[in-house]
């Protein structure tokens, strides 16, 4: 009884002692910005934007297209 | 009085033997039989044979005939205790697992009150099945001693089972399918809901005894094949037994539960629920920090049983579920900057593209609400078989808010749409079943009937990019109508004979979708099916299984994910391409149990399909799509190990090996490009994670038990492509859960540490509308339960 008590009591020390890792940083890191591919694909993520947006897409979550699998 | 010593080595290993043997019985009923022998072995004829649920209930009991045999038919999976009496002799008892695809065994021995027996009961893993599939048997102890208790979601145990691939959200995988997992409660199937998180709506606590099918299935299942988790549920006894329980823990999780039961005469009832709020209700698209994830949900549950007759019973069934979250929000997309054109967002280091930024302080959120109702009436011709007729009716309810005003804000990347759907279906059914237990055979016939009306109300916002504050520049709403009618019929037989055991059956589905616009589809198919088992020696079985799995799909969420993208004009009805796959699959297995204490098994599957499934998550969202690939194809490998080690320990574990592969998108191709439409060649889907493992170990002694479980994963696939992996991870969990027996109120406590090394992965790196979805860092909760059995066991 007292072997287990001690046990539940190592325990629940651990337990209040463990709190994940916080560095006040993005885990994953923050996607800056980065300068465009001028001579990138059209449908490349990089390539530069047109002058005059051509074609709305959806503010929720992503892009107007999934990819399939 | 003259004692004298006997010895029969039998009698030692056989006090505690339970053979499960062949027959596949009704969905949640099985069949209970054995003999009642002297010391000599000889059979004992009249003697009393009692059956006890767990908690010492007494729930049938029968006399044995003049070969000392008995039999219980028509009774619920779960654990039992079968006691035997004779005149003049000691009393025999024996706790047995019974599982709906087999007849259990048992074989008691009541000596005479003059001999001296000496009964070794040690505990043993349970025998290898003869079902013809994979199956597996939960019971509520093993469930309560799991890593965070009668709080875990039922998707997480079933996770725990060899074949299922975990994912965010709660979404589970098995044996290469997305999804199309059929929950069934007390024999009843639960049709689909709006959203994918009514599986976690089932509260474990709810449960006595669960079975998880992942291949090697019965007609007797249908709609949704990738895997059946069989639900029975808890029901009041005569003694007053509850529980209320408070958890706390990690990201402000508060939650309070608990459940009563009790029962008298013919009447009994089992009521019970929880309240749950947190700050991390989704898995969101970031480890730290989390921005946007909180919520709560509520559970309320009862049912009420009614035996007027030893042949009749009834069963009325609730359960009500619902959920409010908010939508994650990334916090590591950045806002573009209007002044720099030329920046534009990297793509990640799998080539991913990054999602469009979502302003800060948007509050989009999602709300629902499940409530399914049945009432089962159960009636049994004594030896002419039972029939169960279940009418049912289920409000399934999903409202997406966009908070368009901030969504499209200033910060918010030009062009940018967002929608607020509201989906609601309405399902009204009845099931029938009928079983018949004669002989060597266990017959099997039924159907369902199930009219769903769905409907969804949508409003699109597009953003005004003309002002340099954003805002909304038009918004157009519409509305979907879909109704659908589903019917499956079956029939199918169990049959036994020494070593061999058979099963076979045939299986008619029916869909006929009705859309707005007066255009309807219909699919139907046929399912023959044929398992074998085969008990090369008595702890050593071999099975096989070859049939056709037809899956009407689901009708409403490709509708709602087209609202929710946007992709389809609010003047448009969505098309309506989606075809139910057909698929031919097959299965080999082999269990073998050695002294007792350990049983291994090996199975291998194969999948070839025609217009496979498949589903697209949408973005931060719990929502999905279907689509159809031409075909698919799938193979896999499963191990897995079960120890016993005296009274105190126990120990799984098990291993999937997988590919899963789909080719040629079929349907829904407004969700896809030119260049993914045109991909013929066979892809990786990207649900399909090559490794997959998981052990535990419990050990109990003196009220305290301990498990630690361990789960590995080589990762769901990412990329442009899909042709790469997430890291592959290692999660340990670990609980510790004490009874203080002494104290007043006699308090339960436990200890759950979710995530104990601290392992940063993600479930998934998404592109596109696919997001981003990452496993919670260590999280430590403390439970305190305070138990009300006043004479009963929780």
């Amino acid at each position: 009884m007292r072997r287990l008590g001690l046990c539940l009591l190592t325990f629940l020390l651990y337990a209040a002692g463990s709190c994940s890792r916080e560095t006040g940083l993005p885990d994953p890191p923050l996607r800056t910005l980065v300068p465009c591919v001028a001579d990138a694909a059209a449908d490349d993520p990089l390539a530069c934007p047109e002058p005059e947006p051509a074609e709305a897409e959806p503010a929720d979550g992503g892009m107007a297209e999934a990819d399939a699998g | 009085m003259m004692r004298r010593a006997v010895s029969f080595p039998a009698m030692a290993a056989a006090a505690a033997v339970v053979m499960i043997s062949a027959s596949a019985q009704a969905t949640v009923d099985t069949v209970i039989q054995g003999s009642v022998r002297d010391e000599n072995l000889a059979p004992i004829p009249a003697a009393t044979v009692g059956l006890y649920d767990r908690r010492g209930q007494l729930i049938r009991q029968t006399t044995t005939t003049p070969e000392g045999s008995f039999s219980f038919a028509e009774i619920p999976f779960g654990d039992y205790e079968v006691r035997a009496k004779a005149t003049d002799r000691t009393e025999s008892k024996q706790r047995i697992q019974a599982s709906s695809a087999a007849t259990t065994v048992v074989e008691l021995f009541c000596v005479s009150s003059g001999a001296v027996a000496v009964i070794l009961e040690e505990r043993e893993v349970a025998q290898p099945s003869r079902a013809v599939g994979s199956i597996t048997t939960l019971s509520r102890e093993t469930l309560k001693a799991l890593p965070k208790g009668e709080d875990r979601p039922i998707t997480e145990v079933v996770t725990t089972q060899p074949g299922f691939v975990q994912d965010a959200f709660g979404n589970v995988y098995s044996r290469g399918n997305h999804s199309n997992i059929q929950y069934q409660i007390d024999g009843i199937p639960i049709p689909d809901s709006v959203g994918n998180l009514f599986a976690q709506s089932l509260p474990v606590r709810l449960i006595d005894s669960l079975e998880v099918l992942t291949g090697g299935m019965p007609a007797e299942f249908g709609n949704r094949l990738a895997a059946v988790v069989n639900v029975n549920t808890r029901r009041g006894a005569s003694a007053l037994d509850g529980l209320f329980q408070l958890r706390y823990g990690s990201f402000q999780t508060i939650e309070s539960s608990g459940y009563l039961s009790w029962g008298t005469g013919p009447f009994s009832f089992f009521v019970g629920g929880s309240f749950m709020q947190s700050q991390r209700m989704l898995d969101p698209p970031s480890i730290t920090p989390i921005l946007h994830d909180d919520g709560h949900n509520a559970r309320l549950f009862a049912r009420l049983d009614y035996a007027p007759t030893k042949q009749d019973r009834f069963e009325l069934f609730v359960n009500y579920a619902k959920n409010r979250f908010q939508i994650p929000i990334d916090p590591t997309v950045v806002p573009l900057d209007p002044k720099r054109p030329d920046l534009v967002r990297p793509v990640d280091s799998f080539g991913n593209e990054s999602p469009s930024y979502v302003p800060h302080d948007t509050d989009a959120t999602e709300t629902e609400h499940e409530v399914f109702l049945t009432l089962s009436y159960v009636h049994s011709f004594s030896r002419k078989g039972q029939l169960q007729i279940a009418p049912y009716y289920k409000l399934s309810f999903g409202a997406l808010a966009s908070d368009p005003e901030h969504a499209l804000g200033a910060l918010a990347d030009p062009g940018s749409i967002v929608s607020d759907v509201t989906r609601r279906a309405d399902h009204s059914g009845v099931v029938a079943n009928y079983s018949l237990h004669a002989g060597n055979h266990v017959l099997k016939a039924g159907g369902q009937l199930n009219y769903l009306r769905g409907s969804t109300d949508f409003t699109q916002f597009v953003r005004d990019d003309e002002s340099p504050a954003g805002g909304v520049a038009l918004s157009q709403a519409g509305t979907d109508r879909t109704s659908a009618l589903s019917g499956g019929l079956y029939v199918q037989d169990r049959w036994e004979s020494g070593r061999l055991g058979l099963q076979y059956g045939l299986r008619f589905d029916l869909q006929h979708v009705m859309l707005i616009d007066g255009s309807s589809s219909s699919q139907w198919g046929v399912s023959p099916r044929l398992g074998a088992s085969l008990a090369f020696l008595k702890d050593l079985i071999g099975r096989v299984f070859v049939g056709v799995l037809f899956q009407p799909p689901p009708p409403l969420d490709l509708g709602n994910a087209a609202r929710v993208l946007g992709v389809i004009a609010p003047d448009q009805q969505v098309p309506y391409d989606i075809k139910a796959e057909t698929a031919l699959y097959g299965e080999l297995g082999l269990t073998a149990r050695l002294w007792k204490k350990l049983r291994l098994g090996v199975t291998s599957w194969g999948k070839y399909s025609w217009n496979q499934f498949d589903n697209i998550a949408l973005g931060a969202t719990n929502l999905i799509g279907s689509y159809n690939f031409e075909n698919g194809r799938s193979v896999g490998v499963e191990l897995s190990a079960d120890l016993v080690f005296r009274d105190y320990l126990t120990a799984f574990c098990n291993a999937t090996w997988l590919i899963a592969q789909g080719r040629g998108i079929s349907s829904a191709k407004f969700l896809f490009d030119a260049e993914q439409l045109a991909e013929s060649s066979w892809q990786t889907l990207d649900h399909a994670q090559t490794w997959t493992a998981n052990a535990g170990v419990t050990v109990q002694h003196s009220g305290a038990a301990l498990t630690v479980m361990a789960a590995y994963g080589s990762g769901l696939r990412t990329g442009p492509s899909n042709d790469q992996t997430v890291p592959q991870y290692l999660r340990f969990d670990a609980t510790l859960q004490y009874s203080f027996e002494q104290l007043p109120l006699r308090p339960k406590v436990a200890v759950d540490i979710v995530n104990l090394l601290d392992a940063h992965y993600a479930y998934r790196i998404g592109n596109a509308f696919v997001g981003s979805s990452y496993a919670a860092p260590r999280s430590v909760f403390a439970r305190l339960a305070i138990p009300l059995d006043l004479g009963g066991k929780s």
